[in-house]
C-alpha cells in the first residue's frame, strides 16, 4: 500500500513538472531555432549583396532587369548566382521575400542592397515579420553597365 | 509534500533551462553582431578600393569611404602606390547570461577585410581578397 502510494507521488510529481516544463522547453528550442534563422537569413542578405554587385548592370534605369534579379536571388539561395549549383541555404523562404534594392545615380547604381521581406520568424510560441531587415549593402564595383 | 518537491524539482530545472536559454541567446548575439561587422567592414574595404587610383586624391576618398574603420594601405610610406587596402574593426556587444560563465559584462567581436583595386581588364573593378571575423 505503501510502495503504492510512493509509485502515485512519483508519477504525479512527474506530471507537474512536465506540465510546467514541457511548454518552457519546447519554446525554448523554437527560440533558438529563430535565432539560427537570423543567423543565416544575415549570411544569405551578404552573400547576395556582395554577389549582386559584381554583375553587369542590364538596365536602362534604376530598376533592375528580370535576369540581374534572378542570379540576385540565386546567390542569395544558393550562395552562388548559379542556382544549379548547391541547396538553398535555408528551406523556407521563397523568391518573392528577396528584396533587391538599388542606390542609382548618374546612370549607374552606386550601391546594391538585399533585404528580407514578408518573412516569418518563428520563435516562443510567437513570431516576428521581417520585413526590410536584415539587409546588406556593397558598393557596385562591375566594369560594364550595358542598358 | 509531493507538490513541494514537485516545486523544487521545477524550480531548480527551470534555473537551468533558462540559464542554458541565456547563454545561447548570447552566443547568437554575438554571432549576429560578428556577422554584420563583417559585412559592414567588407562593404567599407571595397568601397575604400574602388576609390584607389593612383593618386592622393584617391586615398582621400579611400579613408572618407572607410568610414570610422581603421584602414591600412598596402604601400604605407606611399598610399598613393597602394592596390589594396585593409579594414578592420572591433565592436562590443552586452552580455546577460554567460557573463556568468566568463568574466565581464561585454564581450569584443572583431571583423577584417583586405579589398584590392582590379586592372582595366578585370569585369569587376574592386575584388575582396580576404576576410577575417575574430569573435
Amino acid at each position: 500500500m505503501k510502495q503504492r502510494g510512493r509509485r502515485g507521488a512519483a508519477v504525479l510529481e512527474f506530471a507537474l513538472a512536465f506540465a510546467i516544463l514541457a511548454p518552457i522547453t519546447a519554446a525554448s528550442v523554437q527560440f533558438i531555432f529563430a535565432h539560427v534563422q537570423l543567423a543565416l537569413l544575415q549570411k544569405m542578405v551578404h552573400a547576395g549583396a556582395r554577389e549582386g554587385s559584381a554583375l553587369a548592370w542590364d538596365s536602362a534605369d534604376d530598376k533592375p532587369t528580370a535576369v540581374f534579379q534572378h542570379k540576385v536571388e540565386n546567390a542569395v539561395l544558393y550562395g552562388s548566382t548559379d542556382e544549379a549549383a548547391n541547396k538553398p541555404m535555408l528551406m523556407n523562404i521563397r523568391r518573392d521575400q528577396i528584396q533587391v534594392l538599388v542606390d542609382y545615380g548618374e546612370g549607374r547604381p552606386r550601391r546594391i542592397g538585399v533585404a528580407i521581406k514578408g518573412f516569418r520568424l518563428l520563435g516562443g510560441g510567437a513570431w516576428k515579420d521581417l520585413n526590410g531587415s536584415p539587409v546588406a549593402w556593397f558598393p557596385y564595383r562591375a566594369a560594364s553597365v550595358t542598358p | 509534500m509531493v507538490v513541494l518537491d514537485m516545486l523544487v524539482l521545477a524550480t531548480t530545472l527551470l534555473f537551468l533551462i533558462m540559464a542554458v536559454l541565456g547563454c545561447v541567446l548570447d552566443l547568437s548575439r554575438i554571432f549576429l553582431a560578428q556577422a554584420k561587422l563583417q559585412s559592414e567592414v567588407e562593404s567599407a574595404a571595397l568601397s575604400a578600393a574602388l576609390e584607389l587610383d593612383g593618386t592622393t586624391q584617391g586615398v582621400e576618398k579611400a579613408r572618407i569611404a572607410a568610414g570610422t574603420y581603421q584602414v591600412e594601405f598596402s604601400s604605407p610610406l606611399h598610399p598613393e602606390e597602394s592596390k589594396s587596402v585593409r579594414l578592420s574593426a572591433r565592436s562590443r556587444v552586452p552580455l546577460s547570461m554567460v557573463r556568468i560563465v566568463v568574466r565581464g559584462d561585454a564581450r569584443d567581436v572583431m571583423a577584417s577585410a583586405v579589398a584590392e583595386h582590379m586592372g582595366p581588364e578585370s569585369p569587376v573593378k574592386a575584388e575582396l581578397v580576404r576576410a577575417e571575423a575574430a569573435k
